[in-house]
């Protein structure tokens, strides 16, 4: 499964790069911004979107939903340090990482992109 | 001929008596600039008495700031003979009066003067809406409905004309009482209901001729206004019927029975024609007027000439089943077609009448492409509003706006305008504003500034006999400058112009309005989530950030702790050292930032050589980042500093260049008027347009895992210094801060916080 991961922190982004490559996926592209995001997501494809609920000009509920405007298929995971936040569309990784949780997530999601193919 | 605005001479003798009546303030002014006359409104208004008024002038109510306009305006007003804004006042104690000024020239004994009128804006909430709009229509029958069309006002006038008492009346569906044919109009009633549901702040008056009955059964001839208005969440329809039977038994009286019906017929403004076996038999004068054809070019001809080819078909069809006595709609809307091609929206009503013996189709259209408009508007409009709930960056909302005015108003351009660390810039522009703002005009500028510190929007329409305008400057377009809020604040301004001699109705402007309220309450949103740093309460927002920060970077630790779990990996523990420096880093830079908050400073500005403290700096650098390449060059100057704060300061923008990317730092010296430039640049990715604004912003990061105070600092310590700081493109590529900071003399005192 391609993956794309947003996050304004390079040493997040690092650190999922170290991760996800151990679950077996890849990971074809990475933005800091909503707005890189938004633009390599133009040119870019991939099954599933990592980010960061907050970033530097907008947040990530907001990338998440422009993007699957365009491309529906594209599943979701938004990360958040934020208590407050809540959303029903997307499954949410609250910091710090659950790990397990995050494998597990991701392992349905691949399932699920699998049947699909 | 009559012209209908012959005032009778019982009404002149009274006119004192009626001015003072009124609740608009009125003056009367000569253009010498001498009062002539005030009404008791405009004392009870701004609070002078008329004494004052007269001996003083107009001038008084006007705010400092602009009394510089009023020439302008009486130059306005002798040229067009009428003008028409709204504008602040001051009232005799000094507070505030939002107006809506109508000025006309006026000819008194064969002197030119100008007659003012001035409405009190303060109240203009809908409560006062509605006794405006019953005020002005007292002695008509008047009554307004919720939703449903059950009665909740029925005036004095109503009871008198329909025979109901309000108790009779009240909580009744009104069309149960006045219409003839209830059932039917129901139907009617609804869509027409359902059509303004979604409409905020609309009020689209509607006139039209039909029959009425009252409550005896009898049934006369009515000409009703009908509206509908929007208050707190709830559509409220308010009706007010004029009994008309009378005035048209006066004209008949007049003249023989045929040219009496074509005088009535010919002064209505609705279009009416009557139909014979397909053909146009006959047309009033505003039926020609609609259509833009003669009545000869009509008369005679299948009516399905007007009708546009769309709806042929099923004109048609109705047509003949009305002919034949089945049930088709009384009224609907059929798009119409012109002499000139253009297509009308019209709502049409028709019936059946004998005409010369046989059977005819009456039929009375008026003009409803202006609501038609709305509608199609109304439909561009959500989708405007969701691209805009969903847009990532102001400017996708502002595109939106754009492009949703550009398409339904015509709007030929829009310049948005920002307000940041007290300075106007221009941020976005739509479309051509060539010769509009390539340099702000004066008036143009002024508006922009009011807009902005009274957070009203601001007309200005195109002066229509432009060369004969004597006010030096005078703009090129219709111009609608409005405040972009967010929350209670003014953010900026939009600018939209509409090119030549074309105006924006009252109607354009609310739904311009309209949409920039929207507008304010998406930017909220993105504001929200992003400018956690305008945030007045430093303590909250310190714990905040602190906590959102703190928790990533360890969630960051945590994660590396659970794979080393699985696997040794020396990178892993490399990562981990990493984002603890990172962590350390933060507090450091916290309790700096606090300090210059807070703290007073207590160590003297002292006199320092510039190039020795940038080689101190360059040696801290060089200890955290030994590959670190900096050039220096420049002139030996001195300064007057705090020398940590000012080698803090550069220590944070040469080490921000490397952890943003560059490869090499060059750091300038220059002495130019009593002042020293510091110029640090660097070869890196450089800064995006997008967050340019917010980079002096605390805790404003990008693609970083510092604090986000790294730039605030150095804006502070600037400050501290008297200085200037900006930030500059580097050619070619990368970014060049700049600092500007006064040599200074070594006799200045020790500098505090509180000077």
């Amino acid at each position: 499964m391609r993956i794309m991961v947003v996050d304004d922190s390079p040493s997040v982004l690092r650190f999922l790069r170290a991760f996800l490559s151990r679950t077996g996926h890849d990971i074809v592209a990475e933005a800091g911004s909503a707005k890189s995001a938004l633009e390599i997501s133009k040119t870019t494809t991939f099954d599933l979107l990592v980010t960061d609920y907050i970033l530097p000009d907008g947040n990530g509920y907001q990338v998440a939903t422009n993007i699957k405007r365009n491309n529906s298929k594209i599943h979701i995971i938004i990360m958040t340090g934020e208590d407050s936040f809540k959303c029903e569309e997307f499954p949410v990784i609250r910091k710090p990482f659950d790990l397990e949780k995050m494998k597990g997530i991701i392992e349905l999601i691949n399932s699920d992109n699998q049947s699909k193919i | 001929m009559s012209t209908g605005h012959e005032i009778p001479d019982i009404i002149l003798k009274n006119a004192g008596k009626i001015l003072d009546n009124i609740r608009d303030a009125v003056f009367v002014e000569s253009f010498d600039g001498v009062i002539i006359y005030v009404n008791k409104a405009a004392t009870d208004i701004y609070g002078y008495s008329r004494e004052e008024f007269i001996e003083r002038g107009i001038d008084i109510i006007v705010p400092d700031e602009e009394k510089n306009k009023i020439p302008y305006i009486f130059s306005k007003l002798r040229d067009r003979g009428m003008v028409d804004f709204e504008a602040v006042n001051v009232h005799k104690d000094g507070s505030l009066i939002p107006v809506e000024i109508l000025g006309e020239t006026a000819n008194i004994d064969g002197m030119d003067v100008a007659v003012i009128t001035l409405r009190d804006l303060r109240h203009r909430k809908t409560q006062d809406n509605l006794l405006k709009v019953l005020g002005t229509y007292g002695w008509d029958a008047t009554l307004i409905s919720d939703s449903d069309g059950r009665v909740i006002f029925w005036n004095s006038a109503a009871e008198k004309l329909f025979g109901y008492t309000r108790e009779e009346a009240m909580n009744r569906k009104f069309y149960e009482l006045i219409i003839p044919e209830p059932r039917k109009f129901e139907n009617y009633f609804k869509e027409f209901q359902d059509r303004y549901m979604d409409f905020e702040q609309m009020y689209i008056p509607n006139n039209v001729i039909r029959p009425f009955t009252r409550k005896d059964g009898s049934i006369f001839m009515g000409e009703a206004t009908h509206s509908v208005i929007k208050a707190n969440g709830k559509i409220y329809g308010i009706g007010i019927v004029r009994d008309i039977s009378k005035k048209i038994q006066n004209e008949i009286d007049l003249k023989t029975e045929k040219e009496k019906y074509e005088q009535i017929l010919n002064n209505m403004l609705n279009a009416v024609f009557i139909i014979q076996d397909e053909k146009v038999v006959y047309v009033n004068n505003a039926f020609c007027t609609l259509s833009g054809y003669s009545v000869n070019e009509l008369i005679g001809e299948s009516f399905l000439m007007i009708v546009h080819p769309d709806e042929r078909e099923k004109i048609l069809e109705n047509y003949e089943k009305r002919m034949r006595g089945m049930n088709v709609p009384e009224e609907y809307v059929m798009k119409l077609i012109r002499k000139s091609g253009e297509a009308r929206w019209v709502l049409l009503r028709a019936s059946i009448i004998d005409f010369q013996g046989k059977k005819a189709d009456l039929a009375s259209m008026m003009d409803v492409t202006k609501m038609k408009n709305i509608e199609t508007n109304l439909v561009n409009l959500e989708k405007t509003l969701k691209k805009m709930e969903i847009a990532v960056c102001r400017e996708e909302m502002y595109r939106a706006v754009w492009e949703m005015l550009h398409t339904s108003l015509f709007i030929d351009f829009i310049t948005i305008v920002e307000l940041h660390h007290g300075r106007i810039t221009t941020v976005d522009s739509f479309g051509d504003a060539s010769g509009i703002l390539s340099h702000y005009g004066k008036l143009e500028y002024a508006c922009i500034a009011d807009a902005l510190k009274y957070n009203r929007s601001i007309y200005i329409p195109h002066p229509r006999k432009e060369k004969r305008c004597t006010f030096e400057y005078a703009p090129e377009s219709t111009i609608y400058i409005l405040p972009i809020k967010v929350e209670n604040s003014s953010y900026g301004v939009m600018i939209i112009g509409k090119h030549g001699f074309y105006s924006l109705s009252r109607e354009d402007r609310s739904f311009i309005d309209l949409l920039n309220s929207h507008l304010s309450l998406s930017l909220k949103n993105l504001e929200s989530v992003r400018r956690l740093s305008s945030s007045k309460n430093f303590q909250e927002l310190l714990v905040r950030i602190l906590a959102h920060d703190l928790k990533t970077h360890m969630a960051v630790i945590r994660g590396y702790a659970d794979l080393l779990d699985e696997t040794p990996n020396k990178e892993y523990l490399f990562e981990i050292k990493n984002v603890v420096d990172n962590v350390l880093e933060i507090i450091d830079k916290m309790k700096l930032f606090s300090k210059l908050d807070v703290e007073r400073i207590n160590t003297a500005k002292n006199m320092e050589n510039v190039l020795d403290l940038i080689e101190d700096t360059i040696l801290l650098v060089k200890n955290k980042n030994p590959a670190a390449k900096i050039r220096v060059s420049g002139e030996n100057a001195t300064v007057l500093c705090y020398p940590t704060l000012f080698k803090e300061m550069l220590y944070n923008l040469i080490n921000n260049a490397f952890t943003h990317g560059a490869k090499e730092v060059s750091v300038s010296i220059k002495e130019k008027e009593k002042k020293v430039i510091i110029r640090v640049a660097d070869n890196g990715p450089g800064i995006p347009p997008e967050i340019r604004e917010k980079i002096f912003d605390p805790f404003f990061k990008y693609k970083s895992d510092g604090s986000g105070l790294g730039l605030a600092i150095v804006m502070r310590i600037v400050e501290m210094h008297n200085g200037k700081l900006w930030f500059d493109e580097n050619e070619p590529k990368g970014s060049v801060f700049v600092i500007e900071i006064p040599k200074g003399e070594q006799w200045e005192k020790p500098f505090t916080l509180e000077n």
